[in-house]
C-alpha cells in the first residue's frame, strides 16, 4: 500500500513540476514590449530589478529609489563565493526585468543560472574598473572585491545608471538626479578614508585578512596586503600546511597587529593563526551588509565602521 | 643537502602543525584498533555509512548556534543513533544489512546536506566537515579526541576475548551464553566514537580509509590478530604523520595526503605478499 | 567483583546447576516453526551420559536445526529441551561445532587462540586467561593429538586436524554435551579414523555427543545409538532395528535407492541439491 501511494505522491510532483516550467516558459517568451510602458507616458509599474549582492543592491536602491522594485539574490550575511542558486532564485531571474551584477568574477554561479533562466537584460556593474590582480601566486585571476575602493563605485553608479535609464527611460532625470547626489557622498567618503588613515603611522599600514578581499582598498589608500589565510580571493578555498606556516613567519616578521575577517567565512583557522601569533582578531564586514539596525546596513556605513576599525586595531 | 633531523623538525616550528601531528596520530591509532574488527567482519560499507550519517547532526548543532565544542556532542549524538538505528533494522530480517545500511546512508546524508541549506552562511564549513580540517585542530580539540580515543583503546583491551569470540564465532559466543547484542551494539558504539573523534582530520569523504586501510595492509602481513591490531596502529599514526609532513612540503591537502600514504602502505604490503608467495 | 555486580543486572546470566539423576538430554515434544515452515515436529528423545549417538538423514530434515534447539541457539516453538534438568539456557557445558565450511579459516588466529575460546565461559569478564586455564587448552590438545600444531594458523591444517581442533575447544570448555555438524564429511579415512579414536576416549569420560551425519553405512558400523530424522523423529535405537527398508523410505524418499545385493540391503543415498537446512 506504502509502494501505491508513492506513485500517486511522484506522480503528483511530476505535474507540479510541469506546471511551474511552463508558466515559466510562458513568462521568459513574453515580448518585453507589452511590459514596459510607451515611451513619453509615465510609467505605470516599477521595473523589476535583481541586484546580485547586498552591497551592490544597496547602491542601486539609491540609484532607483522608488522607481524599481529590487531584489537580492544572496540574501544577508551570505558569502557570495560559495553561493548556491535555489530554484526560487531561477524564477526570479526570470521575471526580472533586468539582473545587475557586480562582475570582475565575482559571481561564478550566474553563468549556469543565467542559462537556466532565459535570456535577460544584464548590466555589469563593474564595467570599465581597473582590475587588479589577485596576488604574485595567482595570476589571470582578478580580484572581485572593487568596492572597497569607493572611486570604483562610482562607475559602478555611472553603469548603473546607464542600465535603468535604457530599460526605463521615462525616469532617466529620476535616475541621474539620484546618481550625482550619491557620488558625492561618494566623494565625501573617500575625503574622509584619507584623513582616517593618517592616524595610522605608516609603518604599520599591513593588512592581513581571512581571505584576499582589500586588495583596491590597499591600493588606493597605500596599505601593503601581507598576507591572508585563505591566500585567495574565493574563502571556499583552503590553505596548505606550507602557506600557513609563510602567513605565520610574515605576520612575525613584519610585526603585523593584527588579523582582520569577515563576517561570512567560519573563523576556525584564522582564530588558530591569531592565537598562534598572539595578535589581535578584529571582524569587519566584507561582502555582504547586515540587516537594518545592524552596523553596516549601507554600504557607506558598512566602509565607516571597516575603516574605523582599521583605523583603531592599527594605530 | 638539508638534514633529515631538520626535515623533521622545521614544521614543528609552527604551533598549528604540532597539533596538527598530535591529532594525526591519535586518529591513526584509534580508527586502526577499531577498524580492525571492520575488515575481520567487513564492516567497511558500516563505516562509511555512519561517517556520513553524522551530517544532519553537525547541521542541527549549526542551527542551535553552538560552539565548535558542542558540534561534537551534536556529532556524537547522532553517530550512536545511528550505529543502533542501523543494528536494529539489520536484526529486523526484512531488510538485508547491506541494504539498511545504504538506506540510512543515503537518508541521512541528504537530510544534512538539506539542513545545511537553509543556512547560507559557512557553507564552507560543510567542506571542512567532509574533507577535514586538520590545521584547525585546537588545544581542546585535541584533549577531546585524547580522552575518547584512550576510552576506546581502553575498551577494546578490557573487551579484547569478548570481540575476538564475537567475531570469530558467534555461536561459539551464544552457547556460551556472552551477551551478543551488548557486544555488538559496544563494537558499533565504539566505532561511531571513533570517527566523530577523527572527524576533524580527514573529514566524512575519507574517514573509511582511516577505519579500514591500515588494518588491512597489517592482515597482509601477520596471522595473530594481537600482531595485526598493533601493526594497523602503526600504519595508521605513521601514515598520519607522514601525509601531514608531505601536505607541509608539497602543497596538497592534509586529509587527502594522510590517505594516500595508507593506501600506498597497502599497496607496498600487497606487492610484497604477492612477492613471497611467487618465491616460496 | 565488578563480575559478580554485573551478574545482578541480568547481563550475564548465572550457570545452571546439573540436576542429578536426570539424563543427560531430554527432548519432550519440541516442535519448531520457522517462516511458515515445520522445521521439527514433535521431537521426543532422550540421551544418557557417555552414549554416543548419530543423528541421521537427509538434507534438510533439520539435524542443524535439532542442534541449534539443545544449544540454547534457537528457542523451540513447542515442547521442553532439557539438559541436565534444566533447560539449555543456562548451561555452558554443550559445545556446538560448526560445519567446516562456515567457519573463516583467514581469521588470524592459531590453534591455541582457538581452543582457549572455548574457556571463555569460565573465564568470565575482565579476566585474563591464567596458568590453569592454559593447562586446560595444553590437555585438550594433547588428547586430540595437535600439540605440535599449536601456534599454526588455522587456515594451515588440514580437515581432519581443523575438526579435532574444534573438538579440543570443546574438551576446554569442559563441555558435557557436544554437537558436532557432519564432522567426518570431507575426510578421508585416517582422519575419520582419528576422530574416532577420540570419540571413543571422549565417551569413555562420560562425555555425551551427538553427530549430524549422512553416511549410514559409517553410522551402521561405529555407532550403537543412532537417530533418523526428517522433520519428525522416525526411529531411535540400535542401528540394525532403526535401518529398515520400511523406515529408511519414510525417512529419504526419493532421495533414497535401496538395492537387493544377495542377502544384503545395499542403501545408496542421494547427497546432492541441498534444500535449505534449517
Amino acid at each position: 500500500m506504502i509502494q501505491v501511494s508513492g506513485q500517486i505522491i511522484a506522480r503528483f510532483y511530476r505535474l507540479a513540476i510541469l506546471l511551474l516550467a511552463v508558466s515559466i516558459l510562458l513568462e521568459a517568451c513574453t515580448p518585453a514590449a507589452t511590459q514596459s510602458p510607451a515611451p513619453g507616458a509615465v510609467a505605470t509599474r516599477s521595473i523589476k530589478v535583481i541586484a546580485t549582492t547586498t552591497i551592490l543592491g544597496d547602491i542601486v536602491k539609491q540609484i532607483g529609489k522608488e522607481a524599481i522594485e529590487l531584489r537580492i539574490l544572496l540574501p544577508a550575511g551570505s558569502d557570495p563565493h560559495t553561493f548556491e542558486p535555489a530554484p526560487q532564485d531561477v524564477i526570479a531571474v526570470a521575471e526580472a526585468d533586468l539582473v545587475i551584477i557586480n562582475g570582475a568574477g565575482l559571481e561564478g554561479f550566474l553563468e549556469r543560472l543565467l542559462e537556466n533562466a532565459g535570456a535577460t537584460q544584464v548590466v555589469s556593474a563593474s564595467d570599465g574598473v581597473e582590475l587588479l590582480q589577485m596576488g604574485d601566486d595567482l595570476t589571470g585571476a582578478a580580484d572581485p572585491h572593487v568596492w572597497f575602493n569607493p572611486l570604483n563605485v562610482l562607475i559602478w553608479t555611472q553603469n548603473i545608471e546607464r542600465g535603468l535609464s535604457d530599460l526605463d527611460p521615462a525616469n532617466a532625470e529620476h535616475y541621474s538626479a539620484n546618481a550625482e547626489a550619491y557620488r558625492a557622498e561618494l566623494h565625501q567618503l573617500d575625503a574622509w578614508i584619507e584623513e582616517q588613515v593618517t592616524l595610522i603611522p605608516p609603518a604599520n599600514r599591513k593588512l592581513v585578512t581571512d581571505h584576499r578581499t582589500f586588495g583596491y582598498f590597499a591600493d588606493r589608500y597605500g596599505f601593503d596586503q601581507v598576507g591572508a589565510v585563505i591566500p585567495s580571493s574565493s574563502a571556499a578555498a583552503e590553505p596548505s600546511a606550507a602557506a600557513l606556516a609563510a602567513l605565520e613567519d610574515s605576520i612575525r616578521e613584519l610585526g603585523v597587529q593584527a588579523i582582520f575577517i569577515g563576517t561570512t567565512v567560519a573563523p576556525n583557522l584564522a582564530q588558530r593563526v591569531a592565537t598562534d601569533t598572539g595578535v589581535q582578531l578584529v571582524t569587519l564586514y566584507t561582502d555582504a551588509l547586515t540587516d537594518p539596525g545592524g552596523e553596516a546596513a549601507s554600504y557607506l556605513e558598512l566602509m565607516r565602521y571597516d575603516v574605523s576599525a582599521i583605523v583603531e586595531a592599527l594605530k | 643537502m638539508i638534514p633529515l633531523v631538520d626535515l623533521l623538525l622545521d614544521p614543528l616550528n609552527y604551533p598549528f602543525m604540532v597539533r596538527g601531528l598530535l591529532a594525526t596520530l591519535m586518529v591513526g591509532v584509534v580508527c586502526a584498533t577499531v577498524g580492525t574488527y571492520m575488515v575481520l567482519r567487513g564492516m567497511a560499507f558500516f563505516g562509511d555509512a555512519l561517517s556520513h550519517a553524522i551530517l544532519p547532526g553537525v547541521a542541527l548543532g549549526y542551527l542551535a548556534g553552538g560552539s565548535r565544542g558542542s558540534l561534537f556532542w551534536w556529532g556524537m549524538g547522532t553517530a550512536i543513533l545511528t550505529s543502533m538505528g542501523i543494528g536494529a533494522l539489520s536484526k529486523g530480517a526484512r531488510v538485508k544489512e547491506d541494504t539498511a545500511i545504504g538506506i540510512i546512508f543515503a537518508g541521512m546524508f541528504a537530510l544534512g546536506i538539506a539542513l545545511i541549506s537553509t543556512v547560507r552562511s559557512y557553507t564552507v564549513d560543510l567542506a571542512h566537515f567532509l574533507f577535514g580540517d586538520v590545521l584547525g585542530v585546537s588545544g581542546s580539540d585535541l584533549v577531546r579526541m585524547g580522552i575518547f580515543g584512550g576510552l576506546i583503546v581502553i575498551a577494546v583491551l578490557v573487551f579484547y576475548k569478548e570481540f575476538l569470540v564475537l567475531s570469530f564465532d558467534p555461536t561459539l559466543a551464544s552457547t556460551l551464553r556472552l551477551p551478543v547484542r551488548f557486544f555488538e551494539y559496544a563494537l558499533y558504539l565504539l566505532i561511531a566514537i571513533a570517527i566523530v573523534v577523527s572527524l576533524q582530520t580527514v573529514g566524512v569523504a575519507l574517514m573509511v580509509a582511516m577505519l579500514i586501510t591500515p588494518a588491512a595492509s597489517a592482515s597482509l602481513l601477520t596471522r595473530r590478530l594481537p600482531v595485526m591490531m598493533s601493526l594497523a596502529a602503526a600504519i595508521g599514526a605513521l601514515s598520519g604523520a607522514i601525509g601531514l609532513y608531505l601536505s607541509y612540503y608539497i602543497n596538497i591537502a592534509s586529509g587527502a595526503a594522510i590517505v594516500l600514504t595508507c593506501t600506498a602502505f597497502f599497496a607496498l604490503a600487497w606487492l610484497g605478499r604477492t612477492i613471497q608467495r611467487a618465491i616460496v | 567483583m565488578i563480575a559478580k555486580r554485573l551478574h545482578k543486572t541480568g547481563l550475564i546470566p548465572q550457570h545452571a546447576v546439573h540436576q542429578p539423576g536426570s539424563p543427560l538430554l531430554e527432548l519432550c515434544a519440541v516442535s519448531l516453526r520457522y517462516n511458515g515452515r515445520v522445521a521439527l515436529e514433535a521431537v521426543s528423545f532422550q540421551v544418557n551420559n557417555g552414549q554416543r549417538v548419530a543423528v541421521v538423514g537427509p538434507n534438510g530434515a533439520g539435524k542443524s536445526t535439532l542442534f541449534k534447539v539443545i544449544a540454547g541457539l534457537l528457542p523451540a516453538t513447542s515442547g521442553e529441551v532439557k539438559v541436565s534438568g534444566a533447560g539449555p539456557g543456562g548451561h555452558i557445558c554443550i559445545a556446538y561445532v560448526p560445519q567446516r565450511s562456515q567457519v573463516d579459516w583467514e581469521f588470524p588466529v592459531v590453534v591455541n587462540d582457538v581452543v582457549m575460546m572455548g574457556r571463555i565461559g569460565k573465564l568470565g569478564l575482565l579476566r585474563w586467561p591464567r596458568a590453569r586455564d592454559w593447562d586446560y587448552v595444553h590437555h585438550a590438545l594433547e588428547v586430540v593429538g595437535l600439540s605440535h600444531l599449536a601456534n599454526r594458523q588455522i587456515g594451515e591444517l588440514s580437515g581432519g586436524e581443523q575438526q579435532r581442533m574444534f573438538i579440543a575447544r570443546a574438551l576446554a570448555q569442559e563441555a558435557e554435551l557436544m554437537l558436532m555438524d557432519e564432522p567426518l564429511t570431507g575426510l578421508d579415512l585416517p582422519s575419520q579414523e582419528g576422530i574416532f579414536e577420540i570419540l571413543d576416549g571422549l565417551g569413555q569420560q562420560g562425555v555425551t555427543v551427538l553427530i549430524a551425519m549422512h553416511d549410514l553405512k559409517l553410522a551402521t558400523d561405529r555407532f550403537e545409538q543412532v537417530m533418523l530424522l526428517n522433520r519428525r523423529l522416525i526411529g531411535y535405537g540400535k542401528p540394525t532395528d532403526i535401518f529398515t527398508p520400511e523406515r529408511l523410505v519414510a525417512a529419504y524418499g526419493g532421495h533414497l535407492h535401496l538395492v537387493g545385493a544377495g542377502d544384503e540391503l545395499l542403501a545408496l543415498s542421494d547427497t546432492c541439491c541441498d534444500e535449505a537446512t534449517g
